[in-house]
């Protein structure tokens, strides 16, 4: 009995092997192939957008108001800027700029909830009412406010959807909070000497994650919408950035042009509907109720 | 599967178990759960059945109920009312299990539904297989609670499964189990989770629905002070066989198998029983 | 004997919306000796749970102070556990609920190796063994267990810790029937062969006779009796215990229904 740490590979494996387990389940639906599948395209578009670009996104041209064709593929817009590339580097405000967003509000409301939910007292009060204040305003309006507010500029949207969006997150994670922090693994823990924090981090937070962050999959496609709103509004993407949101608004100010406001349209609608497809499925394949059903097989 | 004629028919209402396997998993990595069971539960009797955990005596009543896991190969007879049970149709089993033959489980709380009132959870059932009115099924719900004796029956249907003691939910689950009149009741371990003073209570109003309703009972349980209290000829099982059948009296005090006699001489001298305890857990007799 | 655990006049209430406080615990004094098994039954409401979670530090008192060799047992709030009171550890009464779903087997009985002042003590695979599990366990993660082998894992991973004092909360209460006296004679053999005594909790009095050396008998709050497990059983001296014990039925064969 002279050893006491077990060598570590073991559970190594068996970390892999739970890890194997869960995420291909999850992905393992063909709507949440597609979605992954149209997630990637669209990231490695909005990378390589500089290379692939057919023309520059910001040079204007006398060809104005072109339909699709083939110098064009997507036509021009009333600049003469070609829309293709427009909507190719428009991919890098409208796609990487939510999903930074919908990080960071994770972040913030996940440490918000926690605190509130495992804390509780003053700290909960304090939290919690300032979310109810959030919650009491449409967020697109509160959103718009504070935009304006603040000017308009892409990092001002953001800080603006950022203080509309975290308090979902902080609500949804205070309640799991709440109740795991009951469990008798989480007491047991703390009757073995674990200190307030290593107990919320060890035992409490990783039980409870996995819905937040479906949560958080499912609203990425809000999040390019809201941007894509306040772009529209002219509260966001500053001309001539190239900007989903934005380039809508320009096609509706030239209605007859349809392929102006069409293309980044449906671009904003395929990356929408894919987070929402991988979204459904995350929180299908995570849900251990549901996990079995995915899997096929009834225990 | 070869179905063996059963040599004596079962008593009127009663259930005739003959021959019955159980096997789950296919060829030689098959895992044989019962290898054999012959067992008759007449009317008007409690037959036990008792047995450590594993040997084959929940799964036995869950057969019995249709209720075997779907992967598991099953063999023999399972007479009642003149028909081979294991050869319904799964419909025509739906409609005998809770009609004919019902039960009652260890906890009370999983079988009851805990957002449905008491009083529609007793009826639902009844009504869908009977088409008596709400009325009349109400009715009914109410005189099977002052049957097994759940205080202010009328009262008791207007509540929740919450607001009972986990005895005076047992009684309900009871009174649920009967509300259809039927004729073969399994009781799995049905005082296992209770407080002594609330399974002496359970227990008297299992001999008295046996008595006054005629009722087969199939008694499954690990505790023989229960099986010596209660049950009328007892059963006792080891991976999967009946080792010993007999009379409740024979059993207990002059049992003929070996490992009958070594749960026995295990419990203290007293009289007063422990359950199952570690010395006898291989299972060998000396 | 030196009492290991000491508790006086304990009272312990709860609020209750909309009624007076509930007394759950009401004046308990009660001490427990080292390497003693002490059975604690009582029927459900009795406050048995609430003393049990009160001695680990998980309930405020109203009056009345616990003393666990030498040290004061103080509610356990938002600080991490005085290292002293560590040796105090219990084993739940859900199975399914007392073991982190997310962490191997063996890391969740390697907390428990982390504070044994006795770091060579056990291996997990040691532990493992004496709860009757395979090694391969250490690997693998609590939903790919049953209830009773979760139990043996709970038990193991309080144990792994060194405790002076197991309590164990109704811990058989949610096993399959036949398995529980055998669960409940693995915590008393393990507790005597790590030198710790052993408070067992149950409502199920034919196993509290089996494997305690002495029992207190709890009603409404209070302990009504307290004595050598086979003297109260043989003689017992307060009409409820009276009652309860003849609730159990006898196995004689004579099908006499108790009570």
């Amino acid at each position: 009995m002279s050893q006491t740490t077990a060598p570590a590979q073991p559970d190594v494996l068996a970390v892999a092997a739970r890890r194997r387990m869960r995420f291909p389940v999850a992905l393992r639906n063909p709507l949440a192939i597609t979605g992954t599948a149209i997630i990637v395209i669209w990231l490695l578009l909005a990378l390589l957008a500089p290379m692939i670009s057919p023309a520059d996104p910001l040079a204007q041209d006398f060809d104005r108001l072109q339909p699709p064709s083939a110098a064009h593929l997507f036509g021009t817009d009333q600049l003469g800027r070609d829309v293709l590339s427009r909507v190719l580097d428009g991919a890098r405000v409208s796609i990487i700029l939510p999903l930074l967003l919908v990080v960071s509000s994770l972040f913030v409301g996940t440490i918000a909830g926690s605190i509130a939910g495992y804390f509780g007292k003053v700290a909960d009060e304090v939290i919690m009412r300032i979310a109810d204040l959030v919650f009491a305003f449409p967020t697109i309006i509160l959103a718009m406010v504070i935009a304006a507010s603040l000017g308009p500029s892409l990092t001002n949207a953001v800080i603006a959807m950022l203080i509309v969006s975290w308090p979902a997150y902080a609500r949804v994670t205070r309640s799991l909070v709440v109740v795991a922090s009951r469990s008798e693994y989480v007491v047991a823990g703390r009757l073995l000497g674990n200190s307030p924090l290593t107990s919320l981090g060890k035992d409490i937070l990783p039980n409870i994650i996995a819905p937040v962050v479906v949560l958080a999959t499912l609203d990425v496609g809000t999040a390019i919408l809201l941007l894509a709103g306040l772009s529209f509004l002219g509260l966001g993407a500053v001309p001539p950035t190239p900007d989903w949101g934005a380039m809508v608004s320009d096609g509706v100010q030239n209605f007859s042009s349809w392929w102006i406001s069409v293309f980044p349209g449906l671009a904003i609608l395929t990356v929408v509907l894919a987070f929402n497809f991988l979204g459904d499925a995350l929180r299908d394949g995570l849900d251990p109720r549901t996990a079995d059903a995915v899997k096929g097989r009834a225990l | 599967m070869s179905v063996i004629p059963a040599s004596q028919p079962a008593a009127s209402g009663g259930l005739s178990i003959r021959d019955l396997t159980l096997s789950i998993g296919r060829g030689d990595k098959a895992k044989r759960i019962l290898r054999g069971i012959s067992l008759d539960i007449p009317a008007g009797q409690i037959t036990g059945l008792a047995g450590e955990s594993g040997s084959g005596k929940t799964m036995t009543g869950m057969t019995v109920l249709g209720l075997q896991p779907a992967q598991a190969t099953v063999g023999g007879v399972i007479e009642f009312d003149g028909r081979n049970l294991l050869e319904l149709p799964t419909k025509k089993l739906n409609t005998l299990r809770g009609n004919d033959i019902a039960m009652v489980f260890q906890d009370p709380t999983s079988s009851l539904h805990p957002m449905l009132s008491i009083g529609s959870q007793l009826t639902d059932h009844l009504r869908q297989h009977t088409g008596m009115s709400k009325r009349e099924a109400l009715e009914r719900a109410r005189v099977v609670l002052e049957q097994v004796k759940v205080p202010d029956p009328a009262g008791a249907l207007k509540k929740y499964p919450h607001q009972f003691s986990g005895g005076q939910l047992q009684r309900v689950a009871i009174a649920s189990a009967i509300m259809c009149s039927p004729s073969v009741l399994i009781a799995d371990e049905p005082t296992t989770a209770l407080d002594v003073t609330v399974q002496a209570g359970i227990l008297r109003l299992l001999r008295e629905l046996c008595d006054d309703l005629g009722l087969a009972i199939l008694l499954v349980t690990h505790d023989l002070g229960v099986m010596s209290a209660l049950a009328d000829t007892i059963a006792v099982m080891r991976e999967g066989e009946i080792v010993e059948h007999g009379d409740r009296f024979q059993v207990i005090t002059a049992p003929r198998d070996p490992y009958t006699k070594a749960l026995i001489d295990a419990l203290p001298h007293d009289g007063s029983a422990p359950t199952a305890p570690d010395s006898t857990s291989t299972g060998d007799a000396s | 004997m030196t009492s290991l655990l000491e508790l006086d006049s304990v009272k312990v209430s709860y609020r209750v919306a909309g009624k007076p406080r509930l007394v759950a615990v009401d004046d308990v004094s009660l001490s427990l000796g080292t390497r003693q098994v002490l059975g604690l039954v009582g029927e459900s409401g009795c406050g048995k749970s609430t003393l049990a979670r009160a001695i680990c530090g998980l309930e405020g008192l109203d009056s009345g102070s616990i003393t666990f060799d030498g040290t004061p047992v103080t509610r356990l709030g938002m600080r991490t556990r005085d290292r002293k009171l560590l040796r105090i550890q219990m084993v739940f009464q859900n199975p399914y609920a007392s073991l982190n779903p997310r962490r191997t087997i063996g890391k969740q009985i390697e907390d428990g190796l982390k504070v044994n002042p006795d770091r060579s003590a056990w291996t997990v695979p040691d532990l493992l063994a004496h709860v009757e599990l395979d090694a391969s366990a250490r690997t693998r993660f609590p939903h790919q267990f049953s209830g009773g082998q979760r139990q043996r894992i709970a038990i193991a991973r309080a144990i792994a810790s060194g405790p002076d004092l197991l309590v164990g909360d109704e811990p058989i209460a949610s096993l399959d029937a036949s398995l529980q006296a055998r669960v409940a004679g693995l915590m008393r053999n393990l507790a005597l062969e790590t030198g710790a005594s052993l408070l067992f909790i149950s409502h199920d009095l034919s196993v509290v006779r089996v494997i305690a050396d002495d029992v207190a008998v709890m009603s409404r709050g209070k302990i009504v009796e307290r004595g050598d497990v086979n003297e109260v059983w043989s003689n017992p001296q307060q009409p409820y215990t009276q009652q309860l014990l003849s609730a159990i039925p006898k196995v004689d064969g004579l099908g006499i229904l108790p009570g």
